[in-house]
């Protein structure tokens, strides 16, 4: 039954096209005359290729190759947590079996399928299909003659990260949920963690759908195509929510402690979206193509109010002090409107002008109780996005690049009093984000070495129409302005047979930053090389190095005479090796091997007194440390073993280990959960072997094997493996 | 993998046999019989009946004709391609700008004319869709990304490399904002909010790498430090200095940061 529910979106697309294949097969694939454009294409100067037209077999019989692979697949969750939490590696592979919805230990079926459909040497109609269960499992559809191509595709696909989060949760985690809250006294907000949850695990399921059809040259005048193309998806589930309330209660008191709460949210969302587009070449003079496209977003999922739906174990109702219509997450509907045109034109074969203009509208359609009763009626938000762009060959040697991009956002919402005002906002209201970015480049291609060298610059300037609230702008860290430069350069050679090397510095320097994070100076070097033997060997590796500092953006008291500016540095590097080697056309062996720091230090302040009050005394208190190292190491190969017998291997390691913070950060983090936030400390290793064993021409039986195992050394309860063994029957019908 | 040596292997299989064959003095015209008769392993191969003449696409060098080896014949460049694929096709009129294109590929180095790419998936990747496979054939450090605790599951096949990046254009031609690229999918993120958290309204990816991290939830760094980049000084009522389990995950309480319909401070 479950198998035949998840095959049921493959049957429409399926039938959709099978008789679209029908309608075209009387007249498909006829032989272009010799002056007739290919397939989906102009006619091409090459007289090359005009001979292939010309050449083209004459029509014959569609031939139908279609392949049946039930699998039956077998897993055994061993360790980590049971039914009643979401195990780690259920995260991204969540599995049900099938005699009695066991999620950690059973068995289930799917089916994948291959048709295709052949003419003339051409692939009319394939189908494709994979399933790998119940909840993960995809299927495509392509149909392709001579006038028109369609297309249609869904994936089905569950995840249940938020079951993590919600191991991670405050009511989890002991005393993570408990002491040491807020307040300057502490024991305030957060002092006790009310889980209102229940027992309810987490998941969300992600259906997306597509399909769509294009018009050939060869029913529009051979010189454009028309296509229009439909997407979607549907996402349902739930996800753990957990928030904070107001001023409800005293700090310290029972009713104090029920400020901050946990949710099951429910999650039920759906987007539809038309796009069509038209693309012309007349006269292959020039190229253009005009893009429009209609989305609409609705959530399903009830909205949440404070007072109506937030319900008090300790029978505290919810006062009216806070905002009794409050929506807890609430998700709007939205519709969003596209357009966009493009142009680009080939002059002399040597300069090329691409430029394109692009605008969108976002419209909010629906509206919370509380937006409504606080009278914000419209949530409106337009960008506009041009760009123009020139190459040009100026010598068989130089190639020189301009370009230039601006990029606009306005945010046109309601401000109304009732709910945006002054003295609500804390954060300052996006009211525009103005964006040019420019820059130039050349290429100079020698001889030496096989050598390349790109010199380039660009400059970006961006400003943001913002509105402050309650802190003023000196207060806050963030500003109005970026304005930034950056110069690269660029050397690429294959400095003898089979080597290859590149190496690419940047660096790049602001006056002025809107956030922190970005670089008031950055230096980044790329480099990689890589060789290839005539013996069947590759070598690759790469060294990146990234750094990123800023001291630009200051904040001040209430009354501006104290200023302190937020310092930032961090630094990237990442390192990777890799080997490939084909002794034999029948045997092919890798490995890889990476590895990544992260370490990211800024300071950290307080204050006795609302930092925007007068005379406030900031101090320093650290300049804690994230530094993270991360390490992949995989291996494996394919082996021809026989002409009836495929063998395919791969283990791959991962490893992430180090401090979230140092100082005083690292500290209270260790005091309040020991490890679990402190530190990241954990190991995944993951073996699969499988093969191939050709029973007869028309029957192929495939056995996979895999086991994963994650060990994590910071939160004990993530722990745990999987053995997962899929064994398959494939059978050829032609 | 198979497929990272794709090239290799058609130059190995193209080289044995050429001198032999062509040595002699063809009995045919120049052409696909004559071509196949050293190249065997194309003999059968299906494909497309416009890329089924060989020389529309490769030019044989006197000496390949006569020795044969590798280098004697040219191999089509993205140009050739693009002469017929280019027009009317609004996904590859910008190919010229695109990083790949800037980084001298052609088109034959990620699709198969006489064969797909992909011939098999290796077993470590088997739920994956055979476009992302051939994309971490090259880009390892992604790959390498999409491993770590918390990814997008492409290797799981829940989604495919070509899901957010078009491999025949760049950024310096897109007509869409940066966030645009993850709220076409996300989009009960994407607002209009009332209430905004600028690095979401401005930068998915200040906070969120989207292939991989070692973090929950795709984030550059951990909590509270990714949060604290910015928000170096709290509120006091957070304690002074901000102390105990708040310190965990500042989203515990502020979990609407992606923007909220309600809440100033962001905590529904």
């Amino acid at each position: 039954m479950k198998l035949k529910a998840s095959l049921v979106l493959t049957l429409p697309a399926l039938t959709l096209l099978a008789a679209s294949l029908q309608a075209a097969e009387p007249a498909a694939a006829p032989a272009p005359p010799a002056t007739q454009a290919p397939a989906d294409a102009a006619p091409t100067e090459a007289p090359a290729v005009e001979a292939t037209a010309a050449e083209a077999p004459p029509e014959n019989a569609a031939a139908w190759d279609i392949v049946l692979t039930p699998r039956l697949f077998l897993f055994d969750y061993f360790d980590g947590v049971g039914e009643d939490k979401t195990h780690y590696l259920e995260r991204y592979d969540y599995r049900e079996s099938f005699s009695n919805n066991d999620t950690r230990s059973g068995w289930y079926a799917d089916l994948d399928l291959d048709i295709t459909v052949s003419k003339e040497d051409c692939d009319l109609f394939v189908l494709e299909r994979r399933g790998f269960g119940e909840h993960n499992h995809r299927g495509s559809a392509k149909y392709c003659d001579d006038a028109l191509s369609a297309y249609g595709n869904y994936s089905h696909y569950r995840s249940a990260t938020g079951g993590i989060d919600y191991l991670y949760s405050p009511g989890q985690v002991v005393p993570g949920g408990v002491g040491g809250g807020g307040g300057v006294g502490g024991g305030g907000f957060v002092n006790t963690f009310t889980d209102d949850s229940g027992t309810a695990l987490y998941g969300i399921d992600r259906t997306s759908y597509a399909a769509g059809f294009k018009l050939k040259p060869s029913v529009l005048g051979g010189w454009a195509t028309a296509s229009v193309d439909y997407s979607g998806y549907q996402r349902e589930g739930n996800k753990f929510a957990p928030f904070l309330l107001n001023s409800i209660g005293t700090p310290g008191s029972g009713t104090g402690q029920q400020r901050w709460r946990g949710i099951n949210l429910a999650v039920d969302e759906r987007m539809n979206r038309i796009g069509m587009t038209l693309s012309a070449s007349p006269q292959k003079r020039f190229e253009l193509a005009y893009e429009v496209s209609y989305e609409e977003f609705k959530n399903s999922a009830p909205e949440l109010q404070m007072q109506r739906d937030i319900t008090d174990p300790a029978g505290i109702a919810v006062p009216n002090n806070t905002d009794p219509l409050a929506s807890l997450f609430y998700v709007a509907d939205t519709s969003l409107v596209t357009h966009g045109i493009r142009f680009s034109k080939r002059f002399d074969d040597r300069w090329l002008v691409s430029a394109g203009y692009g605008m969108s509208w976002l419209d909010q359609d629906s509206f919370s109780a509380y937006e409504t009763a606080s009278g914000h009626n419209e949530g409106k938000i337009s960008t506009d996005n041009a760009y123009l762009t020139l190459n040009g060959r100026v010598s068989p040697e130089v190639t020189l690049e301009g370009y230039i991009k601006h990029y606009n956002h306005d945010n046109d919402s309601s401000f109304g009093d009732g709910l945006i005002n002054t003295g609500t906002l804390i954060a300052p209201r996006i009211n525009s984000i103005d964006s040019m970015d420019y820059g130039v480049s050349a290429d100079w291609r020698t001889d030496f070495m096989k050598s390349g060298f790109t010199a380039g610059w660009r400059h970006l300037d961006r400003e943001r129409g913002l509105t402050y609230g309650s802190i003023a702008p000196p207060q806050s860290l963030y500003r109005e302005d970026t304005v930034s430069d950056e110069v690269y350069f660029k050397w690429s050679a294959r400095p003898a047979q089979g080597w290859t090397a590149e190496l690419k510095p940047s660096y790049l320097w602001s006056d002025k930053t809107g956030l922190v994070v970005e670089p008031e100076e950055a230096f980044l070097l790329k480099t990689k090389a890589s060789y290839a033997s005539p013996s069947g060997w590759v070598a690759s590796g790469f060294y990146d190095y990234k750094n990123r500092k800023n001291d630009n953006n200051t904040f001040t008291d209430g009354d501006g005479s104290i200023s302190q500016n937020q310092s930032l540095e961090g630094t990237l590097h990442s390192a990777g090796l890799s080997m490939n080697y084909m002794p034999r056309d029948y045997l092919n062996l890798y490995g890889n091997l990476y590895w990544m720091q992260d370490d990211v230090s800024n300071y950290l302040f307080s204050s006795s007194v609302q930092r925007w009050n007068p005379a406030v005394a900031f101090t320093l208190v650290d300049e804690p440390n994230y530094k993270i190292d991360s390490y992949v190491f995989n291996f494996g190969g394919d082996w021809d073993a026989s002409e009836k017998l495929n063998l395919s291997a791969s283990y791959t390691y991962t490893r992430s280990k180090g401090d979230v913070a140092s100082g005083t950060v690292y500290d209270q983090l260790v005091a309040a959960t020991g490890t679990i936030d402190s530190i990241i400390d954990n190991t995944l290793h993951s073996f699969a072997v499988g093969g191939d064993y050709l029973l007869s021409e028309k029957s192929t039986i495939k056995l996979n094997y895999i086991y994963d195992r994650y060990n994590d050394d910071a939160y004990d309860l993530l722990s745990g493996g999987v053995h997962t063994l899929a064994l398959g029957f494939a059978y050829t019908m032609q | 993998m198979r497929i990272s040596l794709d090239l290799l292997a058609t130059l190995a299989i193209l080289m044995p046999g050429l001198s032999t064959a062509w040595a002699q003095t063809p009995p045919v015209p120049i052409g696909n019989d004559l071509c196949k008769t050293c190249h065997v392993a194309y003999e059968g191969h299906k494909v497309n009946r416009y890329h089924s003449d060989c020389l529309a696409c490769h030019t044989p060098q006197d000496k390949h004709l006569a020795e044969g080896g590798r280098g004697t014949v040219s191999l089509p460049a993205a140009s050739n391609c693009l002469s017929c694929h280019q027009n009317n096709d609004h996904k590859r009129m910008n190919w010229e700008f695109s990083p790949h294109a800037k980084a001298k590929l052609d088109c034959r180095n990620c699709h198969g004319v006489h064969s797909p790419k992909i011939k098999e998936l290796n077993v470590g990747m088997w739920k994956s869709d055979r476009n992302s496979q051939l994309c971490m054939s090259c880009h390892k450090d992604v790959a390498a990304r999409l491993t770590m605790p918390s990814h997008h599951p492409v290797k799981e096949g829940g989604l495919s490399c070509v899901s957010c990046h078009d491999p025949h254009s760049g950024k310096q031609t897109t007509l869409a904002g940066k966030n645009e690229q993850c709220t076409k999918c996300h989009q009960n993120v994407r607002g209009p909010k009332v209430f905004e958290h600028a690095p979401a309204a401005e930068d998915c990816t200040i906070c969120h790498n989207p292939h991989g991290s070692p973090n929950r939830r795709l984030l550059q760094l951990a909590q509270p430090m990714l949060c604290l980049q910015c928000h170096s000084i709290t509120r006091n009522n957070h304690g002074n200095p901000p102390r105990g389990s708040q310190l965990r995950g500042c989203t515990n309480c502020h979990s609407a940061v992606h923007g909220s319909h309600s809440d100033p401070l962001l905590k529904y």
